[in-house]
């Protein structure tokens, strides 16, 4: 994560290939000026987490970037979640207050949904927050749906829960 | 946000929360033919066991895919095989019994009406077909949720004028059995020329011949969704009629898509055939969900004035177009339907004298329906009815289109007074008939009017 300028991409990307690495996956975003990029890369096996934390940490200028750097294990539950859950859009909007999102992620995480994607920003004092949620189907969607709708009657916000096919039809050809 | 930007999701969640699209019916066709036997116990019983078997699960269903994607299924309801077919064995007084008891079938399931008893008369009467019409004034004054619908025209048969005549007797009659609710059973009877098969929307719909033994069809609707489309991209920008074609028709494709997928859905929930999706920008009297409105974003302030038929042919036009490419399934109507009291600003417009018969007649000539909950003085005389309807079907029959009439005489009240039939109906100001009675000599005539040139295309 760094503060957003042109060419930080091409600084990291540079970086892995200078380390024989091949890229395998990546995703970036910018949020209010600050730049954050995801990415997966294979490299040969005398490239240790060490080495190349130093390495990417180097491509900036000096304390620019901020690195994490993990050893790539497959997540063991991805083939599971795949047959047994659908996934669901959550859209809230209305007058942002304090900790909506962990209020929201919370229930979430309690109930084994899973958060794949989230983005939002306010917009004066209101936010709109748009969040891609991975639901078991042993979940009574009803029931969180009116959850949602009673938080959002609490909150004074617009609260709506949608199967993601409903997004893919209307945006789609 | 993943493959959809933070845009693209909240259009389609304004589309449905701010802009009142939703899906307006789910129809369920059930074809009733099998169920035809000569004692009309064995008949009703047959035909009630048909009903409870295929529909009871369309109301649960529906609501659970509503809950999934987020989005109003309004109606659910049922279209039937045409039951003056069921009656050719069967007396005079059958009709009504069967009508009692397909609307207590309708009850038990829980859907909002049940199309179908209907007759196809065209090119002349049988027994069945007679016996029906004669029976709908009392059916549709004594029946809560039972639609009825004719066909009395085609582009093949041309018109059968001593139907329309009947029917427009019929409808004088029915108007005055319920006079309490301001001639409301007449609401429930559409007269058509060339009726379609698989028109998912009441009154007018029924199962017709060479549809499955039972079927979803769908009717989605989203005429402020097409009007705030409209209102965004004209105030950004220069639009020429080109620009606002494809508006329309972007906003069409997204608006047919979601019908779609609503009623693939349910249809597979229910192990029946999907059959189609009728697009149809279906006003309510709520503010913002009006076609009325949609014309006065096209600069139209007075509807009824000079362009309002230019400017409902566009949409007519560029709806359908839209509607066909996002789905290889459209049918029905399809298109822009002007139901007078049903659409706020047509209701005010007739009220205020700008919009009259005569060019809502003319609009229709360009649109998916007809007259369409009009509402007209109750003392109107059934041969001037009778050439209003023979009117409208010379529009559909030398056009090779469908148009209807669904006209309601109100008994007591006069033109420029108010009926209200309330709900998803609304309150619709009388209109004016121009020279009631002149046209008595015409109708006396009786017989049927050929069909036209374009029907001969063998």
């Amino acid at each position: 994560m760094t503060e957003d300028r042109p060419g930080i991409v091409a600084s990291v990307s540079g970086c892995i290939l200078e380390m024989q690495g091949n890229l395998a996956a990546i995703s970036q975003t910018v949020v209010n000026g600050y730049f954050t990029i995801i990415l997966m890369a294979e490299f040969p096996s005398d490239v240790t987490v060490e080495i190349l934390q130093k390495q990417l940490l180097g491509a900036g200028r000096e304390g620019e970037y901020s690195v994490i750097v993990r050893e790539y294990r497959e997540p063991a539950a991805k083939g599971a979640e795949k047959c047994h859950s659908q996934h669901y859009v959550l859209t809230i909007t209305g007058i942002d207050t304090s900790g909506l999102v962990y209020q929201i992620s919370n229930n979430m995480a309690k109930r084994g949904v899973n958060i794949v994607d989230i983005s939002g920003h306010r917009e004066g004092d209101q936010i709109i927050l748009v969040a891609q949620l991975v639901v078991p189907e042993e979940i009574d969607l009803m029931c969180l749906q009116d959850e949602f709708a009673a938080f959002g009657m609490k909150k004074n916000i617009s609260v709506h829960l949608q199967h993601i096919n409903i997004f893919k039809e209307t945006n789609r050809i | 946000m993943g493959v959809f930007t933070t845009e693209e999701i909240m259009r389609t969640v304004e589309m449905i929360h701010k802009e009142n699209l939703d899906v307006r019916t789910v129809t369920l066709g059930i074809n009733l033919l099998d169920c035809a036997h000569h004692d009309p116990h064995y008949l009703q019983d047959r035909i009630h066991k048909k009903i409870m078997e295929k529909a009871k699960r369309l109301v649960p269903v529906c609501e659970e895919v509503s809950r999934r994607y987020g989005i109003p299924i309004v109606n659910k309801r049922i279209s039937l095989s045409p039951i003056s077919q069921l009656l050719e064995a069967h007396d005079e007084v059958a009709p009504v019994s069967l009508a009692k008891t397909i609307d207590r079938a309708a009850r038990e399931v829980n859907v909002d009406f049940v199309g179908g008893f209907s007759a196809l008369v065209e090119k002349g009467w049988t027994r069945g077909a007679r016996h029906l019409i004669d029976s709908l004034p009392i059916i549709l004054s004594s029946t809560e949720r039972v639609c009825s619908s004719v066909n009395a025209a085609s582009t093949a048969a041309g018109i059968n004028v001593d139907a329309v005549k009947r029917l427009a007797e019929a409808i004088i009659e029915t108007a005055q059995l319920s006079a309490n609710h301001d001639g409301f059973g007449a609401a429930k009877l559409v007269v058509f020329a060339n009726i379609p098969a698989d028109n998912p929307f009441m009154a007018g719909s029924y199962l017709g011949a060479g549809e499955p033994e039972c079927v979803v069809n769908i009717g989605v609707s989203g005429p402020g969704v097409v009007k705030r489309a409209l209102e965004v991209q004209i105030k950004s920008r220069n639009m020429s009629f080109t620009d606002i074609a494809e508006e329309i028709k972007t906003t069409a494709f997204r608006v047919t898509r979601v019908g779609e997928l609503i009623g693939r859905e349910v249809a597979e929930r229910l192990g029946v055939p999907f059959g189609i999706v009728d697009l149809s920008l279906a006003p309510t009297p709520r503010v913002g969900d009006s076609v009325g409105e949609i014309l006065q974003v096209l600069g139209i302030e007075a509807i009824g004035a000079p362009g309002s038929t230019a400017a409902i042919a566009l949409l007519n036009d560029a709806v359908k177009k839209g509607g066909l490419f996002a789905s290889s399934s459209v049918g029905g109507l399809s298109g822009a339907f002007i139901p007078v009291s049903e659409d706020a600003a047509l209701s005010e417009a007739a009220g205020r004298g700008d919009l009259r018969l005569e060019k809502l007649e003319a609009m229709t000539s360009v649109c998916s329906v007809g007259l369409d909950m009009v509402a007209i003085p109750g003392d109107t005389d059934a041969h001037t009815l009778a050439a209003v309807i023979l009117d409208e079907m010379s529009i559909g029959v030398i056009n090779a289109k469908t148009t209807a009439c669904r006209i309601i005489p109100v008994p007591g009240k006069q033109a420029g007074e108010k009926a209200v039939f309330g709900g998803l109906f609304g309150e619709a100001y009388i209109m004016p008939v121009h020279r009631p009675g002149a046209s008595r000599a015409f109708i006396e005539f009786g017989g049927r009017i050929p069909a036209p040139l374009r029907g001969l295309k063998n």
